[in-house]
């Protein structure tokens, strides 16, 4: 069973699914920084001077992190970063629903584009963290394109 | 370990050198590296951000309205007397009943909840976008007033 759930095509499959969540999660927010730093500013948790900061730094962050998992190098190191970020993310949207404020996810959208945060915004992220902590317990220091051709090669000719 | 801290360290170096150089190059013009406080950014849109002292004069000053950006369900809880109703979600469909009695030239005080909504900001630029031409913004709202144990109405 430890196997099946480690196994390669499970691997690239992990890396698939949150390396292209963090690929794709970040475009907009590079995009429209203004609009972020709004949805980063709605959250009050940052003081105002790191605000534009952290709204530039983390979905250049995002990509680079899904980018390496991706491609399956330093993926150990960028699946820590993202499990990271997932703890993080939790704590802001926790807090902010348990304070009861009104404000946007800013996860895949931003600039008055996304729904409010709510409940069910906790639930898919916990999913998303549960799907990454699996991932850096099956993950290993192979590229993706090893991967791929360890795959294709018969079961019998694999180290 | 060493290697693996090392390796973070670049990933956090090279993701914000990068977000950097992108904001530096940005077609649509770079973003500041401090954000504005929510008054700057309010006096850059033409309204003038108030604090809880200069709100507190105002209020003595009929000629000048309170407009308060909450939805009616919460504005009916308590709110600043003689305060007008004008939700900003319901902007739309309110407005044209709030024109009828509000000339341009009245200068209006928007507020909402505190400085953690949004809303008294949003409906100020809709009403400077509709023409309305002294707009104040008291970004401390009902529950600076209503903490400073000031008069309420419920």
């Amino acid at each position: 069973m430890t196997s099946l759930l480690r196994h390669q095509i499970v691997l690239l499959l992990l890396r698939v699914f949150t390396g292209g969540i963090f690929i794709y999660a970040p475009l907009d927010k590079i995009i429209h920084a203004s609009g972020f730093s709004d949805s980063v500013w709605n959250y009050h948790l940052l003081p105002q001077a790191m605000i534009n900061l952290w709204a530039l730094w983390l979905p250049m962050l995002e990509l680079l992190l899904g980018i390496l998992i991706l491609i399956g190098v330093w993926s150990i190191e960028a699946t820590v970063l993202v499990n990271f970020l997932y703890v993080l993310f939790l704590i802001a949207i926790g807090q902010g629903l348990a304070r009861g404020i009104n404000f946007e996810c800013g996860c895949f959208s931003q600039g008055g584009k996304g729904a409010s945060a709510n409940w069910s915004t906790i639930l898919r992220d916990v999913w998303f963290f549960a799907m990454s902590l699996w991932l850096l317990w099956a993950e290993k220091r192979q590229s993706t394109w090893s991967l791929l051709q360890e795959i294709q090669r018969p079961e019998s000719l694999r180290d | 370990m060493r290697t693996f801290v090392i390796r973070l360290v670049i990933i956090a170096l090279a993701s914000f050198g990068t977000a950097l150089a992108v904001n530096a190059l940005r077609p649509s013009g770079s973003i500041a590296l401090i954000r504005p406080s929510q008054a700057e950014l309010a006096m850059r849109d033409g309204i003038t951000p108030l604090h809880l002292d200069t709100a507190q004069l105002y209020y003595k000053d009929s000629a000048i309205l309170f407009v308060d950006a909450r939805p009616a369900s919460i504005f009916k809880r308590g709110h600043i007397p003689r305060s007008l109703n004008l939700p900003e979600e319901d902007f739309d469909s309110l407005y044209a009943g709030f024109a009828a009695k509000v000339p341009l030239d009245r200068p209006l005080v928007v507020y909402c909840d505190g400085i953690e909504c949004r809303s008294s900001e949003i409906l100020s630029k809709k009403l400077k976008e509709k023409g309305h031409k002294y707009i104040h913004c008291f970004f401390g709202g009902w529950i600076e007033w209503r903490d400073a144990k000031l008069e309420i109405e419920k």
